[in-house]
């Protein structure tokens, strides 16, 4: 027996918001985000030299202005198609970028929070002589060595290390409650951003996380990177927050997934048509 | 059972372009039409709660009468969970009404807008789970980002 269907092609106004319950009836003094709660005690002064946990973020972010490229950088750029300029208008073009099909975002990408904007966990945890940083989008993990090592000078020559998706990091602590990381050694397929810039393996990144309380994590981000651009600039400034509980979710693009959003859903609608 | 169909166009289209908001997005939401299409009795045959988006496969029918399979997108897991939804928030066999936004060019697919359970609490997508008309994003306490 077929259900009984009605189907309605409604236009949304003020009695629909009435139409129904909501599945979470949250109170917004206990959330600094939507889904995010807010710690119930005033934050604690910042532990010294200890970032150990769980934050969440980028919010209130703010991306500096790109300054302008090289020769050798915007030809790379002008062959970028982002996702959200080809499905933004009428034509619903084609973007080639790399996570589509799941490829690694990279760092600093992966910073962005790319799935759920704003919204993004990571952890901070340690090893000898290193601190970790696991990232809930992808699973992927960073390692920043303390030890006052040296950062590669090049890579992808004869005896030099090979680039990597996620480069390589160094660390030092900057007072009490600022730790900064140094990263280089990048592999150059990743994007920097959702927009296509590129990144280029010798550029260098600063980031610089200020533990401002218990709760509160500032980030600023800098790069130098004269291969592609014409000087450093600041790439983006944020804040994390304190995880209630501390959980650690997992999110994870699967190409098998990926290929069926694009077979069920993303061709029929006319969203792409030509993404392999 | 007796199921009998109702087809009401209750149309607006240039009331639903002067409130259409800037939506923060994964991708943008041009595909789809401005106007919200509420398929009552909507039998849910999978939930693949999935990446780069989740996807609500379910059975309805048509103004016309005919059976349909309609698939529609909502946001990933990560940003779901962060609003209320689990991977079993929906299970093949459920029955719901169901608004979404349906493709222009008329594939049976579309972006969510809310799932409604019949103890009245609904579910909201992230992008476009608005009650405010058009496509507006699920907003209810003025969160934002």
């Amino acid at each position: 027996m077929k259900a009984p269907s009605i189907i309605v092609s409604v236009a949304l106004s003020a009695c629909l918001a009435a139409a129904a319950g909501h599945a979470q009836d949250i109170d917004p003094a206990d959330y600094i985000r939507e889904g995010v709660p807010r710690m119930p005690n005033p934050p604690g002064p910042a532990p010294v030299q200890d970032l150990a946990g769980v934050w969440v973020g980028p919010q209130d972010r703010e991306l500096g202005e790109i300054p302008p490229l090289t020769l050798a950088g915007q030809a790379l750029f002008e062959t970028r198609h982002s996702y959200r300029a080809a499905a933004s208008n009428d034509g619903l073009g084609v973007s080639n970028d790399p996570f589509i099909t799941c490829d690694p975002l990279g760092f600093p990408r992966n910073l962005l929070a790319h799935a759920v904007s704003s919204r993004g966990r990571f952890v901070f945890g340690s090893a000898p002589d290193r601190i970790l940083i696991a990232y809930e989008q992808q699973r992927i993990w960073r390692e920043i060595w303390m030890d006052g090592r040296a950062l590669p000078e090049e890579v992808d020559v004869r005896g030099a290390p090979e680039s990597r998706y996620y480069g390589y990091s160094v660390g030092r602590w900057d007072g009490d409650h600022t730790l900064v990381i140094e990263t280089t050694g990048l592999d150059e397929r990743p994007w920097l951003d959702e927009v296509g810039h590129p990144r280029s393996s010798s550029a260098r990144f600063e980031e610089r996380y200020t533990r401002l309380d218990e709760y509160n994590l500032q980030l600023t981000v800098t790069i130098d990177d004269p291969e592609f651009y014409t000087r450093p600039w600041t790439w983006m400034r944020a804040n994390f927050y304190w995880v209630q509980g501390q959980e650690f979710a997992e999110t994870i693009c699967i190409p098998s997934e990926g290929i069926e959003y694009r077979d069920a859903l993303a061709r029929p609608s006319g969203i792409e048509t030509e993404i392999p | 059972m007796k199921g009998h169909l109702l087809a009401a166009g209750v149309w607006s289209a240039g009331l639903l372009a002067a409130l259409s908001a800037p939506v923060p997005a994964h991708h943008s939401n041009a595909a789809y039409g401005d106007g919200v299409t509420e398929f009552q009795q909507a039998k849910i045959t999978k939930f693949a709660w999935a990446n780069p988006h989740s996807l609500i496969y379910f059975d309805a029918t048509d103004a016309d009468g005919n059976a349909v399979q309609v698939v529609v997108e909502t946001a990933a897991p990560q940003a779901l969970r962060l609003i209320g939804w689990t991977k079993t928030s929906l299970m093949p066999g459920d029955v719901v009404t169901l608004r979404a936004y349906m493709a222009r060019n008329g594939e049976p697919v579309g972006r969510l807008n809310k799932i409604i359970f019949a103890n009245g609490t609904d579910l909201h997508d992230t992008q476009l789970g608005g009650d405010e008309g058009g496509k507006t994003r699920y907003d209810p306490h003025g969160f934002r980002n």
